[in-house]
């Protein structure tokens, strides 16, 4: 922006400060050079900021008498009036570019609209991963629970007292009020589900750096799920019940071509024999035992 | 096929009518009850009883398998089978579990206003998991939450705000028995309802929700 600001300058040519310079104390034209005269009398003695220069960038939309030469020189001409405040606001040429331009207020956010953002930054996050828990952003919520209920806590007593005309106010904060539950309770709600297909993809024990995104409710919610389902597991049949998270596609074939991905040690097989899963070696194993490994990543399907 | 002595079922209400299924029957009725499940939008009476003897089917085939001659081409045969029965056993009651994580409140409310003599949709362990699974999240969301909230929101009813299963939607089915006098609902405003007859071997596309009982009584297979 700023740059634009000094190419914009850079194109006015020197009849700026000349007509400034002609202009200074005089208010006939003929002694103008021969930029034509473009004042209007609702800009006289107004300066031009930055931003305006911006949105009508050429021609020059310098107005007359508006340019100052520099921030520091005083400016003669008794003839000329501007506003008191232009010196300051429009500082020297070289000076433009340090000018930042004031950041706009910040703006109150709507009720809901933080609730919503909550639920939208799940949304966003790719195909059931899961992101960090957003505990600023709950909490943010609360609190513009907390503010809304008190404010129509105040409101019903004086409502009571015979001010009927609040009654759309307190409504319309119970709205409010049961969307921000609605979108908190929602996003709590995903992120559980989301918690348990890592289970059934992962195994018990969890890649650390997921481990990091869960909350500590939510890794007891996690804890209590697992033992659930392994009392279920267990109950299935048999001495050891039946592990319903192994065996998730058909069987194609009873052996396959697996390749280490990284040193595991040692690896039994049914008939007693013990394979050395060293990195990179391949090896054509019993398809059932392998599956639990693939999952890990220790192991991978060579699919030749 | 799987070697075993032939396996004895019994029938759902406890009574002492014995069944008697060949292996292969039983198989048989395993993948009917796992197509039925895979495909129906809600949760289907359990089948405990073949869950059951297809497990002891399994641990029978493993055993002899065991003894078998090491290197004979018949293990690696049987043990594809023991592993594509597993398969089809694990997949069913996943999907289970999936529908009782998916509609926990509504299963459970159904289960708690089921008449006494009405075959349950849960089995034993099953409810157990339901219940605990129900609890689990219900602590979780009030302590995270609920409990910060204004008194009069603290109280969430799951029951509706859990969405229930779409008994609407449409499926493939093929009639196993004949079926007469099949009511079905108009779909567009001028259909009036009618009634159709679905005979034997016929494939139809349908609402779940009017032929709900036929899949139950094994009237009509899923597909």
């Amino acid at each position: 922006q700023d740059r634009q600001a000094w190419a914009a300058l850079q194109r006015e040519p020197l009849h700026c400060t000349a007509r400034f310079r002609a202009g200074c104390g005089r208010s006939d034209a003929t002694s103008r050079p021969s930029a034509p005269r473009r004042a209007g009398p609702g800009l006289m003695g107004r300066g031009v900021s930055v931003l305006e220069r911006e949105v009508c960038p050429s021609p020059a939309p310098v107005r007359e008498g508006a340019w100052p030469r520099s921030a520091a020189a005083p400016i003669g001409g008794a003839g000329r009036r501007r506003a008191l405040g232009t010196r300051a606001r429009f500082p020297a040429r070289s000076a433009l570019l340090a000018v930042p331009v004031p950041p706009p207020p910040p703006r109150v956010p709507m009720f809901g609209e933080r609730a919503a953002e909550l639920v939208r930054g799940l949304h966003r996050a790719a195909d059931g991963h899961l992101p960090a828990f957003n505990e600023d952003g709950i909490r943010q919520v609360l609190e513009e629970m907390k503010a809304l209920y008190e404010q129509n806590q105040a409101d019903v007593n004086e409502a009571k007292s015979g001010r009927s005309d609040l009654i759309r106010t307190i409504k319309f904060r119970h709205c409010a009020l049961l969307r921000n539950r609605r979108c908190v309770v929602a996003y709590l709600y995903d992120r559980l589900l989301r918690i348990r297909a890592l289970r059934w993809e992962y195994g018990s024990v969890l890649p650390s750096d997921l481990r990091f995104h869960m909350s500590a409710d939510e890794t007891e919610w996690f804890n209590q799920y697992k033992k659930s389902l392994a009392t279920y597991m267990r109950s299935l049949g048999g001495e050891e019940g039946l592990d319903l998270t192994q065996d998730m596609k058909p069987p194609k074939s009873l052996y396959i071509e697996v390749r280490c991905l990284k040193d595991h040690g040692e690896f039994e097989i049914e008939d007693g024999t013990t394979i050395l899963l060293k990195k990179n070696s391949q090896h054509f194993l019993p398809r059932w035992k392998c599956e639990q490994l693939i999952r890990q990543g220790v192991l991978e399907h060579v699919l030749s | 096929m799987a070697e075993g002595p032939e396996v004895r079922e019994l029938d759902s209400d406890g009574s002492s009518e014995e069944l008697v299924l060949t292996p292969a029957q039983l198989i048989r009725s395993l993948e009917q009850a796992w197509l039925n499940e895979k495909f129906a939008p809600e949760l289907l009476e359990s089948k405990s009883e073949i869950v059951e003897c297809v497990m002891e089917q399994l641990d029978h085939m493993e055993s002899n398998l065991k003894r078998a001659k090491h290197g004979d081409l018949k293990v690696s045969i049987h043990r594809m089978e023991i592993e594509r029965i597993r398969y089809v056993l694990s997949s069913y009651l996943r999907c289970r579990l999936v529908k009782i994580e998916k509609f926990f409140p509504h299963i459970l409310e159904k289960e708690k206003s089921r008449a006494e003599g009405e075959p349950s949709v849960l089995s034993p362990e099953e409810f157990a998991f339901a219940k605990e699974y129900m609890a689990n999240t219900e602590t979780y969301l009030k302590n995270v939450a609920l409990k910060h909230m204004p008194p009069n929101l603290q109280k969430v009813d799951l029951l509706r705000l859990v969405p229930k299963p779409n008994l609407d939607s449409f499926v493939f089915l093929r009639v196993q028995e004949r079926q007469e006098n099949i009511l079905v609902e108009p779909e567009t405003d001028e259909q009036r309802e009618y009634v159709i007859d679905l005979e034997e071997g016929s494939q139809h596309l349908i609402r779940y929700k009017t032929i709900a009982p036929l899949v139950g009584s094994g009237a009509v297979q899923l597909i």
